[in-house]
């Protein structure tokens, strides 16, 4: 049992910084944005090529670029859809030219310690405790911050005369590191391989569907909810018949699909959909 | 080199039925389906498992793949018809990804990332192959020009305009969106039938997000909604990469030149849609 929670934690914190980075491209501009998980990648594997510091620059750089070129020029909401899918197909290709298609690891070594009768790693740990600061910074931020009282003030600031071109640039960016974060731990938790890049898009859209698109809580315990279904999807028996472990993404979109279906403002919310 | 050009001019009829399809969703209803891999890969399989396993021929396959592949297009509408369009996006992506998990893990019937290989060869050379899919394809390319000259495509467009508009005079958006999924659902399933016969062997991999974005570009460029530019943009489109394979240059570097062509068609995307901005589209949205 402790060992199911500890799965799901670990996954939950990389499902976490996918969906807080999306939301915060979401405030920031209105735009839905496919290019999460494709930075998400690129995250990992500027990580490969060259440490923290090539994935911290790397992730600011390719922020600006996301936000200049696939964001900002549209004003519809289907274009920049279509814009950071582009972008992200890009990514992915000087990626598979760089670093080949093959999948790669970042074999980083951990012990791994019996913590209340599961088995954790200490990198994994960090992992869990580096998703939580960040989302109760991101938090924190947003509710009490000059920075947050912009972004949650929305089109109104910009016609009380405020520069919100600046804070919607640093919010992208800021959303951009966190997907490179996000990155590592993927590298460190799983494998990494060019062709990921969607998949974690649409977790990143699965994890903010569920908690309410748009919202920062909603990250938070989307993501939580999200890789606990996960985790336990794969316990429910019916007779003879249990979900196969593969089977566990499909599940997690299937229930994007539902919720899109039944409940599209998320399955925790009650006010009307802010974007 | 007669071989080589009845290869590409083979691709290039599988895939220009195929941007047709969606060119009815994306270009005449701006409804952003990224569902239409998906539908393509299930008309494959449906072939693919009925050639092998129960040695069916093909003009009921074809029709077997088309009508299999209109039913799961009519899922997509009951599922997400209602939806907004970015929305609408997300929810195609997702059925996209639930189908191609169940290709690689139902392996019982789709033999998972293995693919199915030894689909039956319907010709010996592969002009007569050429002639075959030029055929079906030309007569599913006129099927559809009759379908963007009839009044569905047009209440098709009045509902992108405006839904309530459309709502007033008694349009229902449900029925309309549902007839036009199923019709490019059954296309995009013979196209996709065309595609197995052709390459005798498929796998999962041949119906990745990436190819979606081929399709996306190929409809954008020919001027969403319009029917011939679509088939000129298919030229464009699959026969522009090709000529990277004979730069001198890269002869030694074969193996990233599918990553390259990929680089070349979001490059090709990207600006198509940069340059044109708002426009794209016949008026601003």
């Amino acid at each position: 049992m402790t060992q199911i929670f500890f799965n799901a934690a670990i996954t939950a914190s990389i499902y976490i910084l996918c969906a807080l980075s999306l939301t915060l491209v979401v405030r920031a501009t209105g735009k839905f944005s496919f290019a999460i998980g494709y930075l998400v990648i690129s995250g990992g594997y500027l990580f490969l090529a060259g440490g923290f510091f090539a994935l911290l620059v790397g992730s600011i750089i390719l922020g600006a670029i996301h936000y200049f070129f696939t964001l900002k020029p549209f004003h519809s909401k289907l274009l920049p859809l279509i814009a950071t899918m582009a972008f992200g197909v890009f990514l992915e290709s000087i990626i598979s030219i760089y670093f080949g298609v093959d999948v790669k690891s970042l074999n980083v070594f951990s012990e791994s310690i019996n913590l209340f009768g599961g088995y954790i790693t200490y990198l994994q740990l960090v992992m869990i405790f580096v998703a939580l600061f960040i989302s109760t910074i991101v938090l924190y931020c947003f509710h009490f911050t000059k920075w947050g009282l912009i972004l949650r003030a929305g089109a109104l600031s910009q016609s009380l005369g405020v520069n919100t071109e600046k804070i919607s640039i640093l919010t992208v960016i800021i959303g951009s590191l966190i997907a490179g974060i996000a990155g590592y731990f993927v590298g460190v938790d799983t494998n990494l391989s060019p062709t990921m890049g969607g998949f974690y898009s649409l977790k990143a859209f699965a994890v903010s569907v569920i908690g309410g698109v748009g919202s920062l809580y909603g990250c938070v315990v989307g993501g939580l909810f999200l890789s606990f279904v996960e985790q336990l999807i794969l316990f429910i028996s019916i007779g003879d018949f249990s979900v196969p472990s593969s089977y566990k993404d499909a599940v997690s979109f299937v229930l994007l699909l539902l919720v899109l279906l039944f409940r599209p403002d998320g399955l925790f919310q009650r006010r009307k959909r802010l974007v | 080199m007669t071989n080589y050009l009845l290869h590409l001019g083979s691709l290039l009829f599988i895939y220009i039925l195929l941007a047709q399809s969606l060119n009815l969703i994306l270009g005449a209803g701006k409804l952003f389906s990224l569902g239409h891999v998906a539908l393509f890969g299930i008309g494959s399989y449906v072939t693919a498992i009925g050639a092998v396993d129960y040695g069916l021929d093909q003009w009921s396959l074809i029709f077997l793949s088309g009508v299999t592949s209109s039913v799961f297009a009519s899922v997509i509408v009951f599922t997400s018809g209602r939806l907004k369009e970015e929305y609408f996006a997300v929810a195609t992506l997702a059925f996209h990804y639930v189908v191609q998990s169940v290709f690689i893990n139902f392996r019982t019937v789709t033999r998972g990332v293995m693919g199915i290989p030894g689909i039956p060869s319907l010709y010996d050379t592969s002009l007569d192959m050429f002639i075959f899919i030029f055929l079906v394809s030309t007569a599913g390319l006129l099927i559809l020009k009759l379908v963007f000259n009839s009044r569905l495509t047009l209440l098709l467009r009045g509902l992108a305009d405006s839904e309530i508009v459309a709502s007033s005079l008694k349009i229902d958006p449900k029925i309309v969106r549902l007839k036009a999924f199923v019709i490019s659902g059954f296309f995009c399933g013979v196209s996709g039938s065309l595609f197995a016969y052709y390459l005798k062997y498929i796998d999962p991999s041949s119906f990745a997000l990436s190819e979606i974005m081929l399709l996306v570009t190929i409809v954008l460029i020919g001027r969403p909604g319009s029917f011939f530019g679509t088939v000129i943009a298919s030229f464009f489109v699959i026969l522009l990469p090709e000529a990277i394979r004979f730069v001198e240059f890269l002869q030694n570097y074969t193996s990233i030149l599918g990553s390259l062509r990929q680089l070349i068609y979001s490059l090709i995307l990207f600006f198509a849609i940069y340059l044109t901005r708002e426009k794209i589209f016949g008026r601003v949205i």
